[in-house]
């Protein structure tokens, strides 16, 4: 079940479990919330981006061995833009941005975060639905794409996105997300790994 | 002469180039790039007055004009580095707006501040700067530059700041002389005989030319001591019990070696903090003092006598500086550490959310402070591994600098 945003300012304001609660912070339109009559919560810009070092890397490759995968220091170049202060997008462009609200979602919620259709409009597409899961706690991390034809201005504290956040049935509490997105304020690229069936079906018959 | 000219307007028109293409840079704030601009002007200006030198001209003109030029590289090409690496993401951001506030509440609203990285093991101040008044140059050790839990280092550094503006040099210069003179002919008479028979009493007490090169040592060295207590006094008021953490961070157990003769004894140094603490309420930790190991002392019996003679006199002055440190932070109205939102904060942080409303950075690192000395911190999250701990504080401090800097400028009239 998908919450509406007045359950969700329930959840805001008075907990079911005060050691488990939803939050997201920096809250700045509380009152917006409630009386929105919608079924999501937006979400702003955050201040830091990550782009990619294109002329760093030959090629991303995850099969290689795992001491050959370059790092996120070596695969991206991080940017820190204050209030006030623009960052374009230019067509074609993929970077990584992250949400100005910290979010904590508790043990019986999950999330997904969806682009606003208004600036998907313009070409700005963020992200594909990420999912936010069970006890998930930090920023989230927003791929932004510029499909569009014409370079895009953002800057953060902007509504970028919007927040889907659903109830999850039973379940054990204890069991959440141990994502290593977990408590973090910049975006990240995190890694990608090969479990054991991939790994066996990546290999060739010899 | 032409040769020498020529060399001196390259060398100018070589660090013009390079502001220029420092101004490329990705400034976070405007500050860094204003003292750009400022350094740009005053470089064009010495430029201006070397093209208008005559090779022809008489060789101290030459001389004149070309050593201003050397000297001001000498001045300003490490300030160009440091304003440079303002711009590095190892940074900590989120820490500029408030301690913006912070340095504008201390020494007014039209002061700038730049906030960036040593390549020194010693957190620093630039002050006042002939091109840049007005500006504040406060540099963390680069490996600790993101480290939100040394932001109260900075509280020192504002100390000098402030000892500056209020001109305590002078204010304290009469007390440490006086002081010096009082040791030396009263005090520590047959010491200072024995070591300099062939200066008399009334040598000192007339300010005989004799005389003066040896208490002139002492009180130099007494002003540097008095000046750096000041600042770790300062840094408590402002921070509290973050301040003393953060100080052990960085020093403990001290430096090897013999002493520097610029600060007391890191053992005193540390006995003051105490001092100054008890005055503010602050809480010292149970064997803080024992984690410093004393400095060696001078071994030459000259420097000896010198040293403890200004190390007498700078401790006699304690209290008069705790009191002047606490006036000037009470005159412009310093927030005192609140224990309430401390312990606020230091709940949504046990569970690794930041603050949900503005508190004020003392506040903030000193929340910080208490969860990072919290053995038991976190223990029932199994998806932060011990070695990520200290990565998710930072990022709840900063992240909690950040949500307040939002309130703050949302609470700000357009």
């Amino acid at each position: 079940m998908i919450l509406k945003a007045e359950d969700i300012y329930r959840e805001l304001t008075s907990p079911k479990d005060i050691n488990d609660p939803l939050v997201i912070t920096p809250m700045l339109d509380l009152e917006g919330i409630k009386n929105s009559g919608s079924a999501s919560v937006d979400m702003r810009l955050g201040c830091w981006f990550l782009t990619f070092r294109q002329s760093r890397i030959g090629v991303f490759d995850i099969y290689e061995k795992h001491a050959d995968i370059p790092s996120e220091a070596k695969l991206t170049k991080s940017h820190y833009v204050p209030f006030g202060v623009e960052f374009v997008i230019h067509p074609k462009a993929f970077v990584l941005g992250v949400t100005l609200e910290w979010l904590r979602l508790p043990s019986d919620k999950a999330a997904y975060v969806v682009g606003r259709s208004s600036w998907g409009r313009h070409g700005l597409i963020i992200a594909t639905a990420t999912g936010v899961h069970p006890g998930f706690t930090g920023c989230v991390t927003l791929e932004l794409s510029n499909v569009g034809e014409v370079p895009i201005i953002v800057k953060p504290g902007t509504t970028i996105c919007q927040l889907f956040i659903h109830e999850v049935h039973a379940g054990d509490p204890n069991k959440i997300d141990k994502s290593s997105f977990f408590g973090r304020r910049k975006p990240t690229l995190g890694t990608i790994e090969l479990d054991q069936t991939a790994r066996k079906l990546s290999t060739g018959l010899t | 002469m032409e040769i020498t000219i020529d060399h001196a307007r390259k060398r100018i028109a070589a660090i013009r180039a390079e502001i220029e293409r420092l101004k490329q840079s990705e400034f976070p704030y405007t500050h860094p790039r204003e003292a750009l601009d400022q350094l740009e002007t005053m470089f064009e200006r010495q430029q201006t007055v070397l093209e208008k030198v005559s090779p022809d001209a008489p060789a101290n003109v030459i001389f004149n004009a070309c050593s201003t030029s050397v000297y001001q590289l000498f001045v300003y090409v490490p300030i160009l580095g440091f304003i440079l690496r303002s711009t590095n993401v190892r940074n900590a951001f989120e820490a500029y707006a408030p301690l913006l506030r912070l340095t504008r509440s201390i020494l007014g609203p039209d002061t700038k501040l730049i906030i960036s990285s040593e390549w020194a093991y010693s957190p620093h101040v630039y002050q006042s700067i002939t091109d840049l008044p007005g500006f504040v140059l406060i540099g963390l050790p680069a490996p600790e530059s993101a480290n939100p839990l040394l932001i109260p280092l900075a509280g020192h550094e504002l100390g000098h700041a402030a000892w500056k503006s209020e001109s305590y040099s002078t204010k304290f210069g009469k007390q440490i002389e006086d002081g010096i003179l009082n040791e030396i002919t009263d005090k520590r008479w047959k010491e200072y005989e024995a070591v300099f028979p062939q200066i008399k009493k009334e040598h000192y007490l007339s300010n005989d030319i004799l005389a003066r090169p040896i208490w002139l040592t002492a009180y130099t060295w007494a002003l540097r001591q008095v000046e750096e207590i000041f600042c770790d006094i300062f840094g408590v008021r402002l921070f509290s019990e973050a301040y003393l953490h953060a100080f052990e961070y960085l020093i403990a157990p001290g430096f090897p070696g013999e002493r520097s003769a610029l600060y007391p004894n890191i053992e005193r140094r540390v006995s003051y903090l105490i001092e100054a603490a008890n005055v503010l309420a602050v809480s010292v930790e149970p064997g803080f003092a024992s984690r410093f190991k004393a400095e060696d002392e001078p071994r030459d019996s000259t420097t000896k006598l010198l040293l403890s003679t200004a190390d007498a006199v700078s401790a006699a002055l304690v209290p008069d500086l705790i009191k002047q440190a606490l006036d000037v932070a009470s005159i412009r109205k310093i927030p005192q550490r609140d224990a309430g939102n401390v312990e606020k904060i230091s709940i949504d942080f046990s569970k690794v959310i930041p603050t949900a409303k503005a508190f004020c950075v003392t506040d903030i690192v000193n929340a910080g402070w208490n969860c990072y000395l919290n053995a038991d911190l976190w223990k029932s999250f199994q998806q932060i591994k011990e070695e990520n701990k200290g990565r998710v504080l930072k990022d709840l401090i900063l992240k909690s600098l950040e949500v307040s800097e939002t309130y703050e400028r949302l609470r700000e009239p357009q």
